[in-house]
C-alpha cells in the first residue's frame, strides 16, 4: 500500500492524475476513410501534486530527482493501493516547481512531481 | 512483390495499424567470416548460428557485427527507382533520424563518450533496415534497405538527434574507377557487368543477372571510368535496368524481364481506401523526338599498327641485357601478332650500330614478354650477344577495331509534337550497335512517352512488400512501378509515394512455350 518511485516510498499525494500519450499518424484517404499509423505502444504520464508537505518529504523525492539527472537513467516506478495499482515501469522523473504557502520554520511547500513512462 | 503471410496483409489494410522499423549499423565493421547462416538440418536450434536476413540470401553483409539501434530510431525514409526512360543504373538512398538524449551518437571530440564515439564519425558502415507492422503481439519486418553509410553522422545536439544517410551497394560503386583501360569483343552486357563486379569483390550470391539481349561486338572503356558509368551505358544500350533491391542483391534485369511470370499478372489491386493522393503530372516526361546516335566500329583485317624505323640510339639492348620498349597504336588493337626477326611481317630488326651500319644483331634479339594494352603494348627485347645492339626497325601488325560509320536514328511523333511541343531526347551511346534496335526503341520510346498520361504519382499508406517492377491495378488501370520512396515519421506515418507507368501484361515469343500464330510479341 504504498506509493514507490525508485524503491523508495514517496508518501502519497494530495492529487493524481494519470494521462494516456500515443504517438500516432492520422491521414484521410480518397476513399474518405480516416486512418491511422500507431508508433510504440501507449506511454503513461502521472502527475502527482503535493500539497502543504514538510520539508522532509520533498528532499526524499529531490534526492530520487537529482539522482535521476545526474545518472541519465529512468527510475522504477510503482503503486500498490487498495484501488489504484501500476504496476512496475520506469519513468522519466520531472520535479517542476515549489511553491512555500504557509512561513515559519518548518518550510511547508507544495511541489509537483511528474512521470513519464520510459 | 516479397512475399507476406495473411494476417500482414489484414493489418496493411486496417484503419489502425502498429508500424516497426528496425535499423542496424556495423558501427564498427567487424566482419566475422566464420558466421554461418542458419541452415535446416545442419543448424541446431539455440545454436549460434544466425538467420539470415531474408530467405536463401547468404551474402557478406551479413556477416558483419551489427549494433541494433532501433530503440532509438524516430524517422526514416529511403527511396529506390528505376532509371526512365531508357534504363540504367539506380542508386537507392537512405535517411535515419536517431534519438540522441543518452549522447550514444555524439561524437569525443564533441563531448560523446559512448563507445561509438569513433566509429559513427567514420563512413561506409554497412546498416540494414527492415519495416512492417505488429501483429497478434508480434513485431513482423521484411527488408527495406542494405547499404552502408555515405557521410558521418550529423549531430544536432540542441534537439538531441543524430542522423546518417547512406547509399545501397552500387552508391559503394560510384567512387571506383578503372585503374588501366578495358577492352572486350563480342560479350553479353551481363558477361560484363559480371566481369566488373567480380573484380570489384562481389561474391556470385550477391547479384542476379539476367542473360543481356546485347552483344557488344567491341567495347573499349579508358582508364579513370567510373565502374558505374559503364555500367549505366551498357544497360542503357539494351533498355535494361540495373539496380539493388530490398534483399541486397544487385540485380541486372533486362527489357523482357517483365514480360515472364510473377510481373504478367496484377499483383495487387490498388483501392481508394489506400491511396492519399495522386498527382497529374506534368509535361517534363513528354518524349515526342527521339534521336539515337552511336559510333559503329568494326573488327579490321590484319594490318601494320605499328610502324618505325631510324630510331637512332634511343632503342638501345645493352649486350646480354633486356629493354623494356613501349609502342603505341592510333587505334584500339583487339590483337597482335608478335614480331621476330625472321618474320616479313611483324618483325624487328638490330644492328650494331644506330644507322644500321654495322652488324646484323636481329637474330640476337628475341622478345621475351609482352604486355599488351588497348592502345599499347610493352615488349620486353633480350639481347643475347656480347655486344650492344641497337632496333632500327620495327614493324608490328594486329587486327583493330575502327570507327567507320555511326547509326543515326530520328524519330518523331507529329501529333504529340502539336499538341505538346517539341520534347527531344537524344540518345548517344556507343553499345547500341545495331540499326535495327535502335529504330526499335526510338519507336518504343515514342509509344510510351510521346503523351503525357503514361505516367502517375500516388502517395500511399505504405505496403512494404511492393517492389520495382511490380504490376499494380489503379483505377481500373494497370500501371508498373518505377520509383518507391517510402517515409516513417509520427507526424505522416508509415507512406509511399509511388511513380507508376501504365504497363501491360503482353509476353514475349519463347520457343517451346510460345504457339506460333498467338498472342506473345516477337522480341526486338
Amino acid at each position: 500500500m504504498s506509493f514507490l518511485l525508485d524503491a523508495v516510498a514517496i508518501g502519497a499525494p494530495n492529487q493524481l492524475q494519470e494521462l494516456n500519450n500515443t504517438q500516432y499518424a492520422q491521414q484521410r484517404t480518397l476513399g474518405g476513410s480516416v486512418n491511422r499509423d500507431y508508433f510504440g505502444s501507449n506511454k503513461r504520464t502521472w502527475r502527482l501534486d503535493y500539497k502543504n508537505k514538510q520539508k522532509a518529504t520533498y528532499d526524499t523525492i529531490k534526492t530520487i530527482y537529482d539522482s535521476y539527472l545526474s545518472t541519465g537513467t529512468a527510475k522504477s516506478w510503482s503503486v500498490t493501493e487498495a484501488n489504484y495499482t501500476i504496476s512496475a515501469t520506469t519513468v522519466h522523473v520531472d520535479l517542476q516547481e515549489r511553491g512555500f504557502s504557509v512561513g515559519g520554520e518548518s518550510y511547508i511547500s507544495d511541489f509537483i512531481l511528474i512521470l513519464s513512462e520510459a | 512483390m516479397q512475399i507476406v503471410p495473411t494476417g500482414w496483409t489484414a493489418e496493411e489494410r486496417d484503419s489502425t495499424r502498429k508500424i516497426v522499423a528496425s535499423s542496424q549499423v556495423s558501427w564498427k565493421k567487424v566482419f566475422k567470416s566464420t558466421i554461418r547462416m542458419f541452415t535446416i538440418g545442419v543448424s541446431t536450434i539455440g545454436g549460434t548460428d544466425i538467420i539470415a536476413s531474408s530467405g536463401g540470401i547468404n551474402s557478406d553483409w551479413n556477416k558483419y557485427t551489427y549494433n541494433d539501434e532501433s530503440s532509438y530510431l524516430t524517422k526514416l525514409s529511403y527511396e529506390r527507382g528505376l532509371k526512365l526512360p531508357i534504363g540504367g543504373l539506380n542508386v537507392a538512398m537512405m535517411d535515419v533520424e536517431f534519438e540522441n538524449t543518452s549522447g550514444r551518437f555524439t561524437p569525443r571530440y564533441m563531448g560523446g563518450g559512448s563507445e561509438l564515439f569513433t566509429s559513427v564519425y567514420r563512413t561506409h558502415r554497412p546498416v540494414i533496415t527492415n519495416a512492417g507492422f505488429n501483429y497478434n503481439g508480434i513485431d513482423n519486418t521484411i527488408p527495406q534497405f542494405v547499404g552502408i553509410t555515405n557521410k558521418p553522422a550529423k549531430i544536432d545536439s540542441r534537439n538531441k538527434n543524430a542522423s546518417i544517410s547512406a547509399t545501397d551497394f552500387i552508391g559503394f560503386m560510384q567512387n571506383s574507377y578503372l585503374d588501366r583501360e578495358i577492352m572486350f569483343t563480342s560479350q553479353r552486357t551481363d558477361q560484363v557487368i559480371e566481369n566488373i563486379l567480380q573484380g570489384l569483390g562481389f561474391a556470385t550470391s550477391q547479384y542476379n543477372l539476367d542473360q543481356g539481349l546485347n552483344t557488344i561486338p567491341f567495347g573499349l572503356f579508358d582508364k579513370g571510368t567510373k565502374f558505374v558509368d559503364i555500367i549505366d551505358k551498357l544497360t542503357e544500350a539494351e533498355n535494361a535496368q540495373f539496380y539493388q533491391g530490398e534483399d541486397g542483391i544487385l540485380r541486372f534485369e533486362n527489357r523482357q524481364h517483365w514480360f515472364n511470370s510473377p510481373y504478367t499478372t496484377i499483383q495487387k489491386n490498388l483501392y481508394t481506401a489506400q491511396v492519399i493522393n495522386a498527382e497529374s503530372p506534368d509535361f517534363d516526361h513528354i518524349i515526342n523526338v527521339v534521336e539515337i546516335k552511336s559510333p559503329v566500329y568494326v573488327k579490321q583485317p590484319e594490318q601494320i599498327i605499328y610502324r618505325a624505323a631510324n630510331l637512332g640510339a634511343t632503342q638501345l639492348v645493352p649486350a646480354n641485357s633486356t629493354l623494356d620498349m613501349f609502342v603505341e597504336f592510333s587505334d584500339a588493337a583487339l590483337s597482335m601478332t608478335t614480331p621476330t626477326s625472321g618474320n616479313t611481317i611483324s618483325f624487328y630488326r638490330a644492328n650494331s650500330a644506330t644507322d644500321g651500319s654495322g652488324s646484323d644483331l636481329s637474330s640476337s634479339i628475341s622478345i621475351t614478354k609482352v604486355s599488351r594494352f588497348a592502345k599499347a603494348a610493352k615488349l620486353t627485347l633480350s639481347n643475347s650477344s656480347g655486344t650492344n645492339a641497337y632496333i632500327t626497325e620495327m614493324v608490328i601488325t594486329g587486327r583493330i577495331a575502327k570507327h567507320v560509320n555511326d547509326i543515326y536514328y530520328r524519330a518523331k511523333d507529329d501529333s504529340s509534337i502539336t499538341a505538346y511541343d517539341e520534347h527531344p531526347k537524344l540518345i548517344d551511346n556507343a553499345y547500341i550497335q545495331n540499326e535495327t534496335w535502335a529504330q526499335s526503341l526510338a519507336n518504343m520510346l515514342l509509344q510510351s512517352y510521346a503523351e503525357p498520361d503514361n505516367i502517375q504519382r500516388i502517395t500511399i499508406r505504405a505496403i512494404p512488400e511492393l517492389q520495382l517492377g511490380d504490376l499494380i491495378s489503379w483505377q481500373g488501370h494497370y500501371w508498373r512501378i518505377f520509383n518507391i520512396k517510402s517515409t516513417i515519421s509520427p507526424s505522416a506515418g508509415f507512406l509511399q509515394d509511388l511513380t507508376l507507368i501504365q504497363g501491360n501484361t503482353q509476353s514475349y515469343f519463347k520457343i517451346g512455350i510460345s504457339t506460333i500464330g498467338g498472342g506473345d510479341l516477337i522480341a526486338a
